[in-house]
């Protein structure tokens, strides 16, 4: 196997402003890392820290606030070991410095992807780590998308980038990745399962079905050990397997609440039964982008469809385009990083502001990530395109007409 | 036309880049105004969220001893005669909704029949969500309170929901938790 990592120094003399971007988006992550503030899921990672400390392993038994895979708790667990040794600072500014150093890996794979791909890596540094949505969420919430993420990434490049020799070992590594990924934080599915079939040139949907019945199964396995007492089943089973997100009150089961609180089909709230319609057409939909071009580009328009139809919308999720959308910017773009900031200034306020500002400022941000999804959408979909430019016509000749 | 739409790129970059930096500097401002109260405010969350955990563990805990744990007026009831219906409980129009009176509990401590050991039990009360006797006097600071409320599910299954709530100048916050308990439950 040979791996051709250049020596960073040689990065930095062909791109002088790369060093002052890192400089500059380290230093802003590590300021806001300082803060004494810490939103409900950071005090659920405290505690995960003294739980594993403590030698309380199940995880699920003691804490019924903690949803994640046990992944996370071992991340908080050893965070908590390095904040023991170092006493004299709190414990999310290690969580907070790892989430913004797992940024600067990322930050590496793109630029070498963006040279690759013949894109002005300065440019992409610039979008990507000096972009204030990245630096609230790595230095401020320092969630674990950031860290699925850079996995999938990982995966991209070794599988289509890297210079390894052996296509099936390529193959091996790259699924690898793409589970580790997935069982760190497992709200990715759609792009697993895109990046594994795109892996393969025949038989993708067969083998790459295959490859994700495998990483769904490694990511069941995780549990095992902690599935031996009707508590821990509870918690794993409804909060951990069964998370629907926070409250139904942004994007479309927004509105299907805001029309109808109480309609039922089939047993069930409409809003519920939409979850398993988002869910049933999220693994569809990369069946539609796996024989595009640009596989990246298609990772952007499936976190773009995520943000667009998922059923639930947490503040972290809105970092999920921010990596891959900096090789593909644009003007939606730029827009999705301002409304994005200005609802995360006012979303970190958790109280004193009104809640109506909140859920405003929520469905801003699906509006503009709709927005950014459908001209995506149409740059994978011409026909989507033609559409899209018969409404104007037509909403145009309307006009004239009265 | 080509020239002219790379010099149009730059300046959205420069604009973007300006914003950026204005945008983290109010970031940080504001960050230092509210940080203390989100804080707090995250931090009860999380122990309000613990205290239904609690609340929920020694339920099932009180189900699997055979004693007399149920207290409804001046009558101790056992967990199988409310699973057989020896014990009927109110509907409840909405068992989500802390705020109306349904089945309604409090723990306290039962003294056991033939010596003065004594166990935890759960007493039912009818008094408004505000009644200050709701309280749990070990929790920190003591401002949070705690109900448990019983619900009919399916046969053989009781939903038991734990609310713990706090009031402060920004009005009430719940966090409830609901876990269904089967009869056969060990």
């Amino acid at each position: 196997m040979k791996l051709s990592i250049k020596p960073i120094s040689k990065w930095f003399l062909h791109y002088p402003s790369l060093p002052i971007i890192i400089l500059l988006g380290l230093a802003l992550r590590f300021f806001i890392a300082s803060t004494n503030s810490s939103n409900f899921d950071m005090h659920i990672f405290i505690l995960d820290s003294q739980f594993f400390h403590e030698g309380k392993w199940n995880i699920y038994f003691y804490n019924w606030n903690y949803v994640y895979s046990p992944a996370i708790f071992y991340i908080n667990g050893l965070l908590g070991m390095i904040q023991n040794i170092f006493s004299f600072l709190p414990y999310p500014f290690f969580q907070r410095v790892y989430i913004s150093l797992i940024d600067l890996l990322t930050l590496f794979i793109l630029i070498k992807i963006s040279k690759k791909n013949k894109i002005s890596p300065t440019r992409t540094a610039v979008f990507f780590f000096i972009n204030p949505v990245t630096i609230m969420l790595s230095g401020y919430h320092a969630q674990f998308e950031n860290n699925a993420i850079f996995f999938l990434l990982l995966a991209v490049w070794v599988n289509f980038y890297a210079n390894i020799r052996f296509a099936s070992y390529k193959k091996i590594v790259a699924w690898f990745f793409l589970t580790v990924g997935f069982i760190i934080k497992h709200i990715l599915p759609f792009q697993v399962f895109l990046i594994e079939a795109s892996m393969f040139k025949k038989h993708k949907l067969v083998k790459g079905g295959i490859l994700f019945t495998l990483t769904i199964l490694t990511f069941l396995s995780t549990f095992i050990p902690f599935y031996n007492n009707n508590e821990s089943k509870f918690v794993i089973n409804e909060y951990v397997l069964g998370y629907q997100g926070p409250a139904t009150i942004s994007g479309i089961t927004g509105i299907i609440r805001f029309f109808c609180v109480t309609c039922e089909i089939f047993d069930m709230r409409l809003y519920t039964l939409y979850r398993y319609i988002f869910m049933a057409g999220g693994m569809v939909f990369p069946i539609f982008l796996l024989n595009k071009k640009n596989l990246l580009h298609s990772l952007l328009v499936s976190f773009l469809f995520f943000l667009t139809f998922s059923s639930a919308h947490s503040a972290q999720y809105f970092v999920l385009p921010m990596a891959v959308g900096a090789l593909f910017p644009s003007r939606w773009y730029l827009a999705y990083t301002t409304i994005v900031t200005i609802f995360l200034l006012v979303f970190q306020v958790e109280i004193g502001t009104s809640i109506y500002i909140k859920v405003f400022l929520l469905n801003m941000v699906w509006v503009v990530a709709s927005c950014w999804f459908l001209t995506e959408l149409i740059k994978v979909y011409p026909p989507a395109g033609i559409i899209y430019k018969k409404i104007v016509l037509f909403v145009k000749r309307e006009k004239n007409h009265k | 036309m080509q020239n002219g739409r790379k010099i149009g790129l730059a300046v959205v970059e420069i604009i973007y880049i300006f914003t950026t930096i204005i945008i983290i500097i109010i970031n940080f401002l504001l960050l230092a105004v509210t940080s203390e109260r989100n804080s707090h405010f995250s931090k009860y969350l999380v122990t309000a969220r613990l205290l239904s955990q609690e609340g929920i563990k020694t339920i099932i805990d009180l189900k699997k001893q055979d004693k007399t744990s149920i207290i409804i007026g001046s009558r101790s009831y056992t967990w199988p005669q409310l699973f057989d219906k020896i014990v009927t409980l109110p509907e409840c129009a909405n068992p989500s909704d802390l705020t109306i009176s349904c089945a309604d509990f409090t723990f306290k401590e039962c003294n056991t029949a033939n010596s003065n050991s004594k166990y935890s039990c759960i007493e039912i009360h009818t008094n408004p969500y505000t009644d200050v006797s709701w309280r749990i006097p070990e929790a920190e600071n003591k401002i949070f309170s705690r109900k448990i409320r019983i619900t009919n599910a399916e046969n053989n299954a009781k939903n038991i929901t734990v609310f713990v709530w706090w009031i402060d100048s920004d009005g009430l916050h719940t966090s409830p938790i609901t876990y269904k308990l089967m009869k056969g439950q060990k």
